[in-house]
């Protein structure tokens, strides 16, 4: 891509292009996701979930959501895809 | 190019000395005032909020919360910084405010020390309710720094709303959790999970478009409530709650299977006329299983609870997932009743006496500690139980 189509690129198409995937979401997805999926796999006699499973699984789960919401890059910031910067 | 000050050794004599500044006065470390200008009674709340650089509603809300949480104790530590801390001093063509009139300072003096002695005998009551609510903002604080991050609006207007949302965050998710016990208890424990599934692949596509961060902490709530419900084992037992006892007349009458999903469960075998072996099944989702067996007679127990515990014969044991294996042996003439035990969230007990644990159907603390085991005899097995667990 040139300098000159750069330049005449929308706004909103620039913004995209910078766009960059949701940290603390795609975390927080992937916990819940994990504890859903467990959860199926327990119901369909998969697995046996229990507390000795369950609570490093919690903690590691809200952990990762604290550390990556910690690791943003500072209080107050928060440049997720779609809002204005 | 600026030449460097000449130095005491290398100074001419001949030259006109450079007329130096006057030595400045070491600096004053910055004393504590009363507000002249930002003042509601002594002023104490305004010094300290101009003393520390925020917003001087934070101050006044943290001194009534203190108030609140120390059932007015700190009405007192007001008083003394009132007394004690001086005014601010006047700045340049600052006007003197009109002076307060003695009556009125005295009259506000009076006021504060009564409210002191009227709230002070109250204060371990008014701690006891302020304390949960103390820590519930701080949870909700965390949660609306969770959802929301830190916002530019840090006057105390933004934060109490912003505690006010962490809360109501953390109440929706509070019932969220309770929902996702209740639906595996109930036999919905497919549709939770696929519920929590679901939410969190959407959170996940969420990340590369619009990020729903709102939906991390309730989906996690509902996914932590199913989970405790599932560990628990209190899948499918259903909505039966309250107290059940059965009382068999005969061995005969003796039902393999007996549950409950929470409550207070009693199984009396006392009266049923043991002989031989009788295998019995008990499964409670949340509460208190008791399984009271005539004396003389060999109990054989395989147990296991989520989160709780078990006494039996007064040997207790308890934790979270916490298994007991007692396989004893029945002498000659002497009947055997193998029990199967399966306890969500509670405690399971097996004994000749019923509990003096549960009074009017609530739990008595003190039931632990005080239960006699002198006048109910023992297991009536023969060699090591072989506890485990």
């Amino acid at each position: 891509m040139t300098a000159a189509t750069q330049a005449t690129m929308p706004a909103s198409a620039t913004r995209a292009s910078r766009a960059r995937v949701d940290v603390v979401a795609l975390v927080g997805g992937i916990s819940v996701a994990v504890i859903g999926a467990l959860l199926l796999l327990d119901v369909l006699d998969a697995l046996n979930l229990r507390f000795a499973a369950l609570a490093p699984i919690a903690c590691a789960a809200v952990g990762g959501v604290l550390l990556a919401r910690g690791l943003e890059g500072g209080p107050g910031r928060t440049d997720a895809p779609g809002e204005p910067e | 190019m600026e030449t460097p000050p000449p130095t005491d050794g290398d100074q001419d004599p001949t030259e006109p000395v450079a007329a130096t500044p006057p030595p400045q006065p070491p600096p004053q470390p910055r004393r504590l005032t009363r507000s002249r200008t930002d003042r509601i009674l002594g002023g104490v709340g305004g010094g300290l909020a101009e003393h520390l650089g925020i917003d001087p509603l934070l101050v006044r809300f943290g001194i009534g919360l203190l108030v609140v949480l120390t059932g007015g104790a700190a009405l007192l530590l007001y008083l003394a910084a009132w007394l004690l801390v001086p005014d601010a001093p006047l700045l340049a063509g600052q006007a003197v405010p009109p002076p307060r009139s003695r009556a009125a300072t005295i009259g506000g003096v009076v006021v504060l020390i009564v409210l002191a002695c009227i709230i002070v005998p109250s204060g371990i009551v008014v701690g006891w309710l302020a304390v949960p609510f103390a820590v519930l903002a701080l949870i909700g604080l965390g949660v609306w720094w969770l959802v929301m991050g830190i916002p530019d609006d840090r006057t105390g207007r933004g934060v109490l709303l912003g505690i006010l949302l962490g809360i109501t965050i953390l109440v929706v998710s509070g019932l969220l959790f309770f929902a996702g016990a209740a639906g595996v208890a109930g036999g919905g424990g497919a549709v939770v999970a696929a519920v929590v599934l679901g939410a969190g692949l959407a959170l996940i596509a969420s990340a590369f478009v619009r990020p729903l961060r709102w939906l991390i902490v309730p989906a996690l709530a509902l996914g932590l409530g199913a989970g405790t419900a599932v560990a628990a084992g209190v899948e499918g037992v259903g909505g039966s709650t309250g107290e059940k006892v059965y009382r068999p007349a005969s061995a005969r009458a003796i039902l393999p299977h007996y549950d409950l999903g929470a409550g207070h469960l009693v199984v009396d075998l006392r009266n049923a006329d043991l002989t031989g072996e009788h295998r019995v099944d008990v499964e409670i989702g949340a509460g208190h299983a008791e399984i009271l067996v005539p004396e003389g007679t060999c109990v054989a127990a395989d147990l296991h609870a989520g989160i709780g515990g078990f006494d039996v014969f007064g040997h207790g044991s308890g934790g979270i997932d916490v298994d007991r294996l007692e396989d004893g042996r029945a002498p000659a003439g002497t009947p055997r009743v193998v029990v199967n035990g399966d306890v969500g969230l509670g405690a399971l007990t097996i004994d000749h006496q019923p509990s003096d644990g549960w009074d009017d159907n609530h739990w008595n603390d003190n039931h632990w500690r005080n239960h006699d085991r002198s006048d109910t005899g023992d297991n009536a097995c023969i060699g090591d139980p072989g506890v485990q667990g």
